[in-house]
């Protein structure tokens, strides 16, 4: 069928038996250059030589294209990555500054869900040691370093220096969590893992709790742990009903379940 | 035999060799008969019911079951079977709607057939309804010659595909393929024009040696094709009002594929004049050539864009077929195709986003459309032995030629590959589907 095309043409070309009978008029140069090798045996292996030239060049043009072709893709996708992330930090960033604003008020309203409900594993909120104005300069200079300059590695090492010199408070589960998204982000998962689970083990009564145990969910989602993952994304819910967490964390597992189908 | 097949273009060779193969088989004459094999799932259900008839008429076609099968050949529509409505109104206040509104109907086309003085014309008058809002969408008459009912069929099929979907219809446009029979133990090729639905088929080429690769003006006026009624192949055009034709290309070697310019004053061509197939063009009215490609390898099977600033055609410089694109005033050939190692024939979509080609994979050829500006690759037919790919003026249609049953036939496929029609041909081997442009009256 199609295949045929190129294989005839080829049989054409090199089949000397049609080539007597009837040249394609294309080819006649072709035959004539044939005709004078049969008769000149120097002609003859400059003839192949070049036929011979002109495959291997039509092989490395056609390595070359792809190639490129392939360079063009990577530069493409490496860019549409960095916007990606991009926009995940400006999303998660924004998201930051809601909880810290509304912290509060998302205390009384999960602790009164939890009420509602009666579920003894529903965590309730407490309120952590309240930052120095010297820790608060400091923690500030860390959310620069993430969200305006992305300096990830730097952002790495201010956070241990921090969680090193207030090693307890309301800025420390930050730090720590804060440390999560930034080996999330680099990735680094292995990391990113133990850094959300020092919150959700140690600090999960902490205003940070929900949104730790749902990152820790998209982290071992993204180590193909889905298992884990589908479990730690469904306490969210549990743990901190009404908590933007738990939306986000239902809506991450719907969409797991989607792709987990698919393939 | 190989005489014939070795003087044809390399793409182009296959398909010969397939009339040849496949032309034992008995042929069996009939028309094109449209059969549904796949539908889109979110196909919009329409009610056409058949039309109302004042006067003695009789007519020899049912406009509405042509209306039916036009929209359902879109993929986008699934109309109502007759048998299943509750009532048969041919005007607008005769329709119940809550009837429809239970045999789940979003729109009911209604309409009214009448002789104009002594029956030598036929005026129809028609309706569109929406259902839900029980509100008229489109209030028309149109008036034909007796003989001509199928024209108004696929008029009134244009304008409630228009109306509905807000995009243009291609149900007035036409079809040229060529078709293969054996007849006394001798090839007979025939260049046919039909409808859309491959009714009111008329040959307008008879020949005993292969015809080839026919192309539409931009006007839908004249075909360009290549012939071996010579014994060499040779371009012609051919005025299909006037049947008048002339022969415009045969140079030594290879005349073929022909492509016309948006502006319909020159034609791509791949000839071999200089040695080795590449694309030229040719200005029509001075016959003037300008040599397009220039490699050792060949280039051939040129589509233009449809603002005509450049053309993508196959070339085989990269060790296999991989299809590529040039500007039309000439630059360094870019490839557009990396999946698989053969891609060839394409054809550019008409808003230029899109091409659509023969692709192989894993021994299957498809026609598969590529995506020009995410460079997305999408199968689109899963026949496996498909080829010559033709894109309706609108875009969202493609036809294509394929085998079934060990015989070459036509069939569409939305060009999003949502649903796939076939038009089993009964004329032994269909090939070379060209859909043709719309032309002024449709």
């Amino acid at each position: 069928m199609n295949q045929w095309g190129f294989g005839l043409v080829a049989l054409l070309i090199s089949g000397a038996a049609i080539a007597q009978q009837s040249v394609p008029a294309y080819q006649s140069a072709d035959s004539e250059a044939r005709r004078q090798a049969s008769s000149n045996p120097g002609v003859a292996e400059l003839y192949f030589l070049v036929e011979e030239l002109k495959r291997e060049v039509s092989q490395l043009r056609g390595r070359v294209e792809e190639q490129q072709h392939q360079l063009d893709q990577l530069s493409r996708q490496a860019r549409e990555r960095y916007i990606d992330l991009d926009q995940r930090l400006l999303d998660l960033s924004s998201q930051q500054a809601q909880t810290s604003d509304a912290g509060g008020a998302a205390t009384s309203a999960s602790a009164s869900d939890g009420a509602n409900t009666g579920g003894a594993s529903v965590v309730e909120m407490t309120e952590y040691r309240a930052p120095s104005a010297e820790e608060k300069q400091a923690y500030q200079a860390i959310m620069t370093l993430i969200q305006e300059k992305k300096d990830f590695p730097a952002a790495v090492d201010a956070l241990y220096e921090f969680l090193d010199t207030y090693p307890q408070g309301d800025r420390t589960v930050n730090a720590y969590y804060w440390l999560g998204e930034v080996y999330l982000a680099m990735p680094k998962l292995e990391q990113a893992r133990q850094a959300f689970s020092i919150v959700t083990n140690r600090f999960e009564d902490h205003r940070k709790g929900p949104d730790a145990l749902f990152k820790l969910g998209v982290t071992q989602a993204r180590m193909d742990e889905s298992e884990a993952a589908r479990e730690t994304l469904r306490s969210v819910g549990e743990k901190y009903p009404g908590s933007n967490a738990a939306g986000l964390a239902k809506d991450y597992l719907a969409g797991m379940g989607a792709s987990g189908s698919e393939s | 035999m190989m005489k014939t097949i070795s003087r044809l273009p390399l793409f182009a060779r296959l398909a010969t060799l397939l009339f040849l193969v496949a032309a034992m088989s008995a042929p069996v004459r009939a028309e094109l008969v449209i059969r549904i094999t796949e539908g889109a799932e979110d196909a919009i259900p329409v009610a056409v019911v058949p039309f109302g008839e004042t006067g003695n008429l009789s007519f020899q076609e049912n406009v509405a079951s042509i209306v039916r099968s036009d929209l359902s050949m879109t993929g986008e529509f699934s109309p109502l079977s007759v048998d299943k409505m509750l009532s048969l109104p041919s005007r607008g206040k005769d329709i119940f709607f809550r009837d429809w509104r239970l045999l789940g109907q979003k729109y009911v086309l209604v309409g009214e057939l009448s002789p104009v003085g002594q029956g030598e014309r036929v005026s129809a008058r028609f309706e569109l309804y929406d259902v839900n809002r029980q509100e008229r969408l489109l209030g028309e008459t149109a008036t034909v010659a007796r003989d001509n009912l199928r024209t108004l069929a696929h008029h009134i099929s244009d304008r409630v595909y228009q109306t509905i979907t807000g995009n243009r219809g291609v149900f007035s446009t036409r079809l040229a393929y060529v078709t293969l029979e054996q007849e006394q133990g001798e090839p007979v090729y025939r260049l046919h024009v039909s409808d859309v639905d491959g009714q009111r088929s008329r040959v307008r080429l008879k020949s005993d040696e292969p015809i080839l690769s026919p192309a539409w003006s931009p006007d839908g006026r004249k075909l360009a094709y290549v012939s071996f009624e010579t014994g060499r192949p040779a371009v012609y055009i051919h005025e299909l009002a006037s049947g008048q034709r002339e022969k415009i290309s045969s140079f030594p070697g290879l005349n073929s594929a022909p492509a016309w310019s948006p502006d319909g004053d020159a034609l791509l061509l791949t000839l071999s004049r200089d040695g080795n197939a590449e694309v030229y063009k040719m200005d029509i009215a001075s016959r003037r050539l300008t040599r397009m490609t220039n490699h050792w390898a060949i280039d051939t099977e040129p589509s233009w864009s449809s603002a005509g600033s450049s053309f993508v055609f196959t070339s085989d410089r990269s060790g296999g077929p991989q299809i590529y694109r040039m500007d039309a005033d000439g630059g360094e050939p870019q490839r557009l195709t990396f999946g698989s190692r053969y891609n060839a024939r394409p054809r550019l979509g008409p808003d230029g986003d899109y091409v659509f080609y023969v692709h192989q994979r894993e021994g299957q050829f498809s026609i598969a459309r590529l995506n020009l500006n995410n460079r997305e690759e999408v199968v689109l037919t899963r026949t496996g032995s498909d080829e010559s790919p033709s894109l309706a003026p609108n875009g969202r249609l493609l036809i294509y030629a394929t085998q079934k049953d060990d015989e070459g036939v036509l069939a569409v496929v939305t060009a999003d590959g949502e649903s796939t029609y076939t038009l089993p041909a009964r004329f032994g081997e269909v090939r070379d589907p060209a859909w043709s442009p719309w032309t002024g009256n449709s």
